[in-house]
């Protein structure tokens, strides 16, 4: 994500970052490099931890999405419409980094 | 009593090589498939033959690696057309194809500079074309499968549920179609069941050899150009592209990117969707509206992508492992154009262990056969769900319906 100016990370088992302008998420890969988990939709109001495998991810036009991690491959293993699910509720794990 | 010498479980790629190399060596070969010929990896492929690609400085070993497939692909090949000759490389920073054409060339790879084809928009501003054909899989299935039906190889419709050790040979528990089981005997074992492996690997109690990866593949039929393009660039999103033109002279393209997920049990939810969708407005950034507005449909299908562990990726060095004391051979080419290599190496493996005699000639090349007299299909030349009309230009079809597309 060069040049993004602002990005997100989130602690997960593996820190994850997300571009608040692509909603891309990024992980480290062994070799050091970034590895795209998932290419993003567009621009991003807030991507915050959900719980100890999920990022919430809240688009510009309102639109809330769940991205589940596999805590064994640690990739995206599930992407669902966050539908009645509070914002960030373990508000106290946020690690938001604006970059 | 043995059944055969060599149990070679899954009729992909791998599978049927393997089992064409140790039938003409003058082994007895037990082929078994559980479904139709092409139901798994090989037939979920772009089928890109790959020279070099833009694996860049990170895979020193490939090029090496995939001009020696290269060498079998040629013979195999000799009498089927490619459905693209080559494959045009786009970018939109000039200096990552400037980049890019150095490292091929010095690699040894043949390319060639061109402007910007028409059915690309300007947005890729710079290009060129790799010596990369791509194949109609289906059609080199069909021929493969042809030719193990003519060179004795006994098929036995059914899964192999467990392989283990049994006096100095193997013996595989294999549930068939009816429901019933049936064990066969031989002396030695080659699992190319792709997908399948690892489960089978588990239930014999094998090392886990094998990784999975799920990625998805988008499907556009309609009034479209054949072409094949490699959209490298992973920052801005790359892609892969690749034709196959049906009977009525309609191109169907295959899209998908450089993107992997779990492949664990769960529902992906809408995962296909939202992959879907990144795919298309892609899509349209880099392909000209007049060609985007001639799809009468979108479909599309999950494919699974295999490879050895531990250093295997979607880019692995080595494609084959023996378990059992040498007895069970794993053949896991990580990619369509190294199915040759896995085969050989399998195939010599278990040569050495039952005394057969060598053979370095390769295979014979492929005929092609009509569709009606061959059970073997790549995935897009099946019924799939589809969106009729979809309009690629305004507003995209949303997540929810494409993900239908996936879970039908």
């Amino acid at each position: 994500m060069p040049g993004d100016g602002v990005e997100v990370v989130v602690g997960l088992a593996t820190e994850i970052r997300v571009s608040l302008r692509t909603g891309d998420l990024m992980a480290k890969a062994s070799n050091s490099q970034d590895r795209l988990l998932l290419a993003g939709l567009g621009p991003l109001r807030s991507a915050a931890r959900y719980d100890e495998e999920a990022v919430l991810l809240e688009t510009v036009s309102g639109e809330r999405w769940l991205v589940r991690m596999s805590p064994v491959s640690g990739l995206v293993a599930t992407v669902e419409p966050a539908v009645g699910v509070g914002s960030a509720p373990r508000g106290g794990d946020r690690c938001a980094t604006a970059t | 009593m043995r059944d055969g010498d060599v149990i070679v479980a899954g009729a992909g790629m791998a599978g049927l090589l393997t089992a064409l190399a140790l039938a003409r060596r003058g082994a007895h070969v037990v082929l078994v498939e559980p479904s139709r010929v092409g139901t798994g990896q090989s037939g979920q492929s772009h089928g890109y033959l790959h020279r070099g690609y833009a694996y860049g400085p990170d895979e020193p070993r490939l090029p090496a690696l995939l001009g020696s497939a290269r060498k079998h692909w040629q013979g195999l090949l000799a009498r089927i057309p490619p459905v693209t000759a080559g494959s045009t490389i786009a970018f939109s920073d000039p200096d990552a194809v400037r980049r890019a054409e150095r490292y091929w060339r010095d690699s040894g790879l043949a390319v060639r500079p061109r402007t910007t084809p028409e059915w690309l928009t300007e947005a890729p501003v710079a290009c060129f074309d790799s010596a990369e054909p791509t194949y109609n899989v289906g059609v080199v299935l069909r021929g493969l499968w042809a030719q193990a039906c003519s060179a004795g190889i006994e098929v036995r419709p059914g899964a192999v549920e467990r392989i283990e050790a049994s006096g100095d040979g193997v013996r595989a528990r294999i549930t068939e179609p009816d429901g019933g089981t049936a064990v066969v005997r031989a002396r030695s074992a080659v699992l190319a069941a792709g997908a399948g492996t690892p489960g089978l690997l588990a239930r014999s109690g094998l090392p886990a050899a094998v990784q999975l990866r799920k990625a998805f593949m988008l499907v556009l039929r309609g009034r479209l150009p054949a072409v094949s393009a490699v959209f490298p660039e992973r920052e801005e999103h790359g892609l892969f592209l690749a034709s196959r033109v049906g009977d009525d002279g309609l191109a169907t393209w295959l899209v998908s990117d450089f993107q992997s997920f779990d492949s664990g049990g769960c529902d992906p939810g809408q995962l296909a969707g939202w992959w879907a969708r990144r795919v298309l407005l892609t899509l349209r950034r880099v392909v000209n509206a007049t060609v985007l507005a001639r799809v009468d449909a979108v479909s599309g299908y999950p494919a699974t992508k295999s490879g050895l562990l531990p250093s295997s990726g979607t880019v692995a060095h080595e494609f084959g492992i023996e378990l059992l004391d040498g007895r069970v051979v794993v053949a896991g080419p990580s990619k369509l154009t190294l199915a040759p290599l896995a085969a050989r190496h399998a195939a010599s493996t278990v040569a050495t262990r039952l005394g057969l005699r060598s053979d370095d000639g390769g295979w014979d090349p492929i005929t092609p056969v009509p569709p009606d007299r061959s059970p073997a299909r790549e995935t897009w030349e099946t019924s799939m769900a589809a969106l009729d009309h979809p309009d690629l230009l305004g507003r995209l079809p949303d997540i929810g319906t494409l993900s239908e597309l996936y879970h039908r």
